[in-house]
């Protein structure tokens, strides 16, 4: 799975991956995402933060795999 | 049908369990087959140790008292675990390197296997986790009573009659056993315990999957679907003003420190990992853990405050939710979840912490006290294990009276709060070692003391009522208002825990850097911040090259004895001797094998104490700063050297493409040279063969045919001779006699020479402007050489019908210039590029019959770049040519 031309690349990825995840957890992205709307019957909020998450997670699993 | 005895045995078999899974997963260890123990999901499970009681009950606790917050919890770690490839990797790797047991022995084999360091640590976590061990034991005793049906409204999830702290005191006592019985049965080179592993993966599995089971429960049993039940949400919770405001981001940076902080987390992610893999899959799988988790925790908050009834306690939902809607089973899964969450807490910190104070507290203490006995076998082993043993059983009692005294402290969450700010002290001097080469021993010890210390007083103080008297937080210390713990030096109006984590870490981080940078490190320290910082670049064996020691290899094998008992160490010596490549058993005590010993002894009881053990032993110590230097600078060198390749190559290329060009040069040259010759031959052979078949040829026509031979015969050889000449002369290998002579001289015998040429044409040579009296370097003939070519280019190739060639020179900025010009057909503007390149006859186009090799502008070119001098072609005005001779005028 190791590519030396790409390898590089998805490092970086790795080691800038937290710092996608602060940014849209941290004020003031967050806030964005605060109002009070709801979509299905949920929060936005709730979804918001939930998606992030879930997001990181794959984003995390993606990278794992070929790192 | 639930009675406390129910839920008593049912507790039971569920502890006969763990006892089992552990018992099991230790024999599989022993035995070698560790297979499933090793694999990235036991360790991730493992690592969910994080998610105590706190987690089980206190997450829907906080949701219900300030509504997304406890999400910041599991979001810090999250952060943490995606960004494994920054800081996880570095720290696990270091810890495989050195063996390091414990995030004290972590720290203080930072900075130079400081003792004093390891002790400091040691005591700030034992003072933190005595409060995080009480909450534990206070949720697994209000559980018990909740679900046992204690007390007169259980579903209010706050027995009336309090806490049972006999059951509590039980409790306390079945978790020391288990302790002791699993985490110190033996002390290993690596602080690893299978067995304990697998029980707390296990319970990792029960507290998830109760969680998910009563999130079910309540959300499509209770509640009729996710928007039913925020249908009911306060309007408040979830979109409260100041939701996302510095406490979110406090908690979450908190939170993300905790996960590398907290002894136990410290412990199962870096001393009980065995290899990167599991770190791989546990930077995805975690998260995804944490993720699961909190999944149910907001709408299980929100139906535990639209069902039950108003002032239950919130930190029980889990519980009394399913109680309510009458699932007993659920209620009683629900229970052995937090059971699990709690009891593995309590267990993985024991272990975690007792092997600190076994290693950082009792042992130094016993080496300067002189406690143990000399050259007796395995007593420094007795020692170590059973104060690991008594610590174990005085932390659980410190907790469980902490938990007596305090009677039922605050919410869950707000001692778990207090408990990671009181770990995330060890932050900067953590990561600070981890990447910063200068950080030393002063900064760590400073920093963590002064802000352990404001920590107590601004944070552990004020939530523990029963220790001061409440005036103190009232009008603070000595009824000195600036030194009011929540408003410390007057910064009024910040949440608490703001306020707290604001001057405790701020104080720690400057005091860590400012004195690190204000004090010149030790030679050990500048050593070890080598091996950390630069773990994935500094070589296997820098310890081993830099440190030069000498011991007695009888006494170091005493001492390997004392330690890690005889049949271990008699072992450990007679494989270095092997790998010495030794007969004997006996291997001989060089650098690398002493530094080999002190990490196996470090295994043990830590990098301080096993320096200062070997230390004992050693006679003479040096440490090579030179050595040292050099590895740090090494990768300094490696940019440089790839630098000056890169420049080397760079060069490569641009010869290369010369030598190509040079290449394709002489090629054409060779081509252009054969097919001058042909031409001359070919005429030269065919005449010759009609002169030799025709015996009867006329006379006239055989004397015609024989001159023709020796004109093309002359023709040929003056080819060859100006090869010769311009082939010595680009080679810089043409004997040039230079001599001081004047030029003017050379000039008026060329036109000399060339009247000949004029007399058989109408072209008028005239003189113009001329100089007198100049003097430059040169050699006479081959500068008339020059001109005589210039000239009589002139004359041939003139198509003007009334043909005239103008000579002129002059003296112009120290340079002595003869212009040759004419009025013929010129050069043509696409020809003047390459006029003085190899046979190019820039009169090509003027058909005059007349013919040259094409070599003669280039030799005069090659002369008088010899002589220091430049032949070009000048930019004339309308017609014809001018050719400009330039030669530096000599100083007579």
């Amino acid at each position: 799975m190791k590519s030396p031309p790409t390898s590089g690349r998805l490092r970086d990825a790795a080691a800038l991956l937290p710092v996608l995840g602060v940014a849209l957890l941290m004020p003031p992205v967050i806030r964005i995402f605060a109002a009070d709307v709801e979509f299905a019957g949920l929060p936005l909020i709730v979804i918001y933060v939930f998606g992030v998450w879930l997001g990181l997670v794959v984003a995390a699993a993606l990278l794992a795999r070929r790192l | 049908m639930r009675s406390a005895n129910l839920v008593l045995a049912i507790a039971l078999v569920y502890v006969a369990v763990l006892f089992a899974v552990a018992y099991a997963g230790d024999r599989r260890a022993r035995s070698g087959r560790l297979g499933w123990l090793q694999s990235p999901l036991v360790y991730t499970l493992s690592i969910s140790v994080y998610c105590s009681s706190w987690t089980f009950y206190g997450a829907v606790g906080s949701a219900a008292r300030s509504g997304l917050e406890f999400a910041t919890i599991y979001l810090g770690p999250t952060l943490i675990f995606v960004g494994w490839w920054l800081l996880l990797r570095k720290l696990v790797r270091i810890g495989h390197l050195n063996g390091i047991t414990s995030i004290a022995d972590m720290i203080s084999s930072r900075y130079g296997k400081s003792a004093p360091l390891a002790a400091l640590v040691t005591l700030i976590s034992v003072v933190v986790s005595m409060p995080y061990i009480a909450l534990q034991l206070k949720a697994i005793t209000t559980s018990f009573q909740v679900v046992g049906n204690a007390g007169p409204d259980p579903l209010a999830g706050l027995p009336i009659a309090g806490p049972d702290f006999r059951l509590g005191f039980w409790i306390t006592v079945g978790l020391a056993i288990f302790s002791i019985l699993f985490g110190t049965r033996n002390i290993d080179a690596k602080e690893q315990h299978p067995g304990v592993v697998a029980a707390i993966a296990f319970e990792a599995v029960v507290k998830l999957a109760a969680l998910l089971v009563v999130g079910a429960l309540v959300v499509w049993g209770i509640g009729g679907g996710p928007a039913a039940i925020f249908a009911h949400a306060p309007a408040e919770l979830l979109h409260a003003p100041d939701a996302f405001g510095s406490r979110w981001i406090t908690t979450t940076f908190l939170a993300a420190a905790a996960i590398v902080c907290l002894p136990r987390e410290f412990h199962v992610i870096v001393v009980e990992n065995s290899d990167e893999r599991q770190q791989r899959t546990a930077s995805w799988l975690f998260p995804l853990y944490l993720f699961l988790t909190c999944l149910f925790i907001v709408p299980i908050a929100i139906a535990g405050i639209a069902f039950l009834p108003a002032g239950s306690n919130p930190d029980m939902f889990v519980l009394t939710l399913p109680m309510w809607a009458g699932h007993d089973a659920v209620a009683m899964f629900a229970f052995l979840g937090g059971f699990s969450s709690a009891t593995s807490m309590v267990i993985v910190s024991c272990i975690a912490i007792s092997t600190m104070v076994s290693n950082h507290i009792v042992m130094p203490l016993a080496l300067r006290l002189n406690w143990v006995r000399e050259s007796v076998s395995g007593e420094i082993r007795g020692l170590l294990m059973s104060s690991r043993r008594i610590s174990i059983c005085v932390l659980l009692m410190l907790g469980f009276l902490y938990f007596r005294l305090s009677g039922s402290p605050g919410a869950l969450a707000s001692i778990g709060l207090i408990a990671f700010a009181g770990v995330a002290q060890f932050l900067p001097s953590l990561v600070g070692g981890l990447f910063w080469r200068h950080a030393n021993v002063g900064g760590a010890l400073v920093g963590l003391a002064a802000g352990a210390g404001l920590w107590a007083y601004t944070l552990l103080l004020p939530n523990f009522g029963f220790i001061v008297t409440p005036d103190v937080v009232e009008s603070g210390l000595f009824g000195l208002a600036w030194l009011r713990p929540q408003a410390l030096f007057g910064l009024n109006g910040m949440d608490p825990l703001v306020h707290s984590v604001f001057w405790s870490l701020g104080v720690n981080t400057f005091l860590f850097a400012a004195v690190s940078l204000a004090r010149e490190p030790r030679p050990l320290e500048r050593l070890q911040s080598t091996l950390f910082v630069d773990v994935f670049r500094a070589p296997a064996d820098t310890a081993s090259i830099v440190m030069r020691r000498t011991a007695p290899v009888q006494e170091l094998s005493v001492l390997a004895q004392r330690i890690l008992g005889e049949y271990e160490a008699r072992e450990f010596f007679r494989q270095a001797a092997h790998a010495q490549n030794l007969a004997v058993d006996t291997p001989i005590a060089d650098d690398a094998f002493i530094t080999q010993l002190e990490r196996k002894l470090a295994g043990s009881v830590g990098a301080a104490s096993a320096r200062a053990l070997v230390s004992q032993v050693v006679t003479v110590e040096t440490i090579s700063l030179d050595e040292l230097m050099k590895i740090a600078d090494e990768t300094q060198r490696i940019r440089a050297y790839s630098q000056e390749l890169e420049e080397k190559s760079r060069q490569l290329g641009v010869a290369v493409e010369r030598l190509k060009q040079l290449d394709s040069q002489k090629d054409e040259f060779l081509s252009q040279v054969s097919h001058e010759v042909r031409t001359p031959m070919a005429s030269i052979r065919s005449f010759s063969e009609i002169l030799r078949h025709t015996p009867d040829l006329q006379p006239e026509k055989a004397a015609r045919f024989v001159r023709i031979i020796n004109e093309e015969s002359e023709r040929l050889t003056r080819l060859l001779d100006s090869t010769l000449d311009l082939n010595m002369l680009e080679r810089g290998e043409a004997p040039v006699d230079v001599t001081l002579i004047d030029p003017e001289v050379a000039l008026d015998n060329s036109i000399h020479v060339c009247q000949g040429l004029v007399a058989t044409t109408n072209v008028r040579l005239s003189s113009g402007e001329r100089v007198a009296g100049v003097a430059v370097r040169a050699n006479a003939d081959r500068i008339a050489q020059v001109f005589i070519n210039l000239i009589s280019n002139a004359i041939k190739y003139n198509t003007s019908p009334q043909p005239q060639v103008q000579i002129t020179s002059r003296i112009h900025d120290g340079t002595y210039e003869v212009f040759i010009s004419d009025n013929g057909p010129g050069i043509r503007p696409e020809e003047r590029e390459r006029i003085f390149s190899k046979f190019v006859r820039g009169w090509a186009h003027t058909q005059t019959g007349a013919s040259g090799a094409g070599l003669g502008l280039t030799i005069s070119w090659q002369i008088l770049r010899h002589l220091g001098g430049t032949l070009t072609l000048a930019e004339n005005s309308d017609s014809g040519a001018c050719f400009r001779v330039a030669l530096p005028v000599s100083v007579r």
